[in-house]
């Protein structure tokens, strides 16, 4: 095999693990939801048990990121490819996180609260999780356009906090001996707009690979 | 076309214009065209790297700034090379004063089979520089050379009798004891171990200062370590030249990227 062709199968399995680690940050924001929505403390706990998971799946990628940038001296695309690895590594561990503290919310709010779960939170954790099938398909494809997209998505999941937030606010007069509770469905609505602000980044670096300069999605 | 009518006004560093200009450059051996109409500027006081895969061009390019081609009977030139306002390649300059100015440096160290001193003394004689001012010259090329340390002591021992990176430092020395304005260093580093690479490589970055460099690699890596600029040849052409930091992380050529990735077919 030539060293190019190693280089490059290599390459190819750091995105296969990235691509990978994105589908498992997506279900364990589905699972931190589910849980909320059914009180489901046993899994909630599982969540958070597994959490070492993705951190040691992010350590992993950077490893291998680093090892390639020592043996290969890479330029160019190739550079890029690997920085934006060791960068999308980060954020999907940092949305990992965020799903984390979902979890952690939904055993404060323990088995047996009576409050309603706002359905937004859980239209907001849908628009997330299409946003990482977005990403996926723009990271695998190098699609800048689906990137873009990856804004606009955004942005909608910040109004929706925003809703949440205003709804939040009157629960918060109307039932102020729930505070605690109301908090924590605050800090959870939180917690998805985060999650979704690091797929954000993640068009971003797509961007910057493809474009070889860097571009605020935001803007 | 006498000596003293090249570089007489030295540039400041960081001037405007460009220390060099080669326009519309080809270079022709026979009817063979290996240097394609080439045009593009040698930035004073940095580091120009010439990179490309073998019988791109780029040695020849680099060999024609001083004309070391007019050696080859077959060789003759169309376009440019501007430099303080004279063409190098006007049949009227004189080669001996070009090549003082603009000194060279080959791929296998070649001092001459003398003692160390000689080697920098020969051409300093031949040029009829006084007596009085030698010893000072030497040592000071040797300083620049990063030399001086190691052959103080045993300047009259025979240059042969250092190892090969002190020999091509050495070879630097001796470029630099005429005072040139630009050196061109054509594959400097290929035939010397990691180590004496490491301290040519030093070396190149410190003279920038005082000097306008020119380099033909092989080394990708090093021309990224030593080089503010970098030009990619490829059958004769330049395909792209620009900043290095932009090249080697965001070349605009496609066959740039290629190159530089290793998918060169």
């Amino acid at each position: 095999m030539t060293t190019r062709r190693f280089f490059t199968e290599e390459l190819n399995e750091l995105q296969v693990k990235i691509a990978e680690l994105a589908e498992d940050t997506k279900d364990v924001l589905k699972k931190s939801v589910d849980a909320l929505f059914e009180k489901d403390i046993d899994s909630a706990q599982s969540i958070i048990d597994n959490d070492h998971f993705f951190n040691q799946k992010e350590q992993m990628i950077n490893e291998t990121a680093m090892i390639l940038i020592a043996k290969q001296q890479p330029v160019a695309t190739d550079l890029r490819r690997l920085i934006i690895a060791i960068k999308i590594s980060a954020d999907l561990e940092r949305m990992a996180d965020h799903a984390k503290n979902i979890a952690k919310s939904t055993k404060r709010l323990g088995a047996h609260h009576n409050i309603t779960i706002n359905p937004e939170i859980r239209e907001m954790a849908n628009l997330a999780m299409g946003m990482v099938d977005i990403a996926k398909k723009a990271y695998e494809t190098e699609d800048i356009s689906l990137a873009k997209e990856l804004a606009s998505n955004d942005d909608k999941i910040d109004e929706k906090y925003g809703e949440v937030t205003r709804e939040l606010l009157e629960e918060t007069a109307n039932n102020p001996q729930q505070i605690q509770h109301i908090m924590q469905m605050a800090f959870t609505s939180r917690y998805i707009e985060r999650y979704a602000d690091h797929i954000t980044n993640i068009g971003e670096s797509i961007f910057y690979l493809v474009k070889g300069v860097s571009y605020d999605l935001n803007d | 076309m006498q000596a003293s009518d090249l570089g007489k006004e030295k540039k400041e560093a960081n001037s405007v214009s460009p220390l060099m200009d080669i326009k519309n450059l080809s270079v022709f051996y026979g009817d063979k065209e290996a240097v394609k109409n080439v045009s593009m500027p040698i930035e004073g006081n940095k580091v120009t790297a010439f990179i490309g895969p073998s019988g791109c061009g780029k040695s020849t390019l680099l060999r024609t700034i001083n004309r070391m081609n007019d050696q080859i009977d077959s060789a003759h030139y169309k376009g440019e090379i501007m430099y303080d306002g004279v063409n190098l390649l006007d049949k009227k300059i004189d080669v001996v004063s070009l090549r003082k100015e603009i000194g060279m440096v080959f791929q296998e160290p070649n001092p001459f089979p003398k003692p160390i001193i000689t080697n920098l003394t020969h051409a300093l004689k031949f040029y009829r520089t006084k007596k009085s001012e030698i010893q000072g010259i030497v040592e000071t090329a040797l300083k620049q050379a990063a030399l001086w340390d190691e052959v103080k002591n045993r300047l009259n021992s025979s240059a042969q009798s250092l190892s090969g990176g002190q020999q091509q430092r050495l070879c630097i020395a001796r470029a630099l004891a005429l005072k040139p304005q630009v050196l061109l260093l054509d594959e400097p580093t290929s035939a010397l171990d990691p180590i004496s690479s490491a301290k040519v490589e030093d070396l190149i970055i410190e003279l920038k200062q005082h000097y306008t460099i020119a380099i033909v690699t092989h080394n990708m890596e090093q021309a990224a370590r030593i080089s503010d600029y970098t030009t990619f040849m490829y059958n004769g052409e330049l395909i792209e030249y620009g900043e290095t930091s932009q090249l080697f992380t965001n070349p605009k050529e496609q066959r740039t990227e290629e190159y530089l990735t290793g998918k060169f077919s």
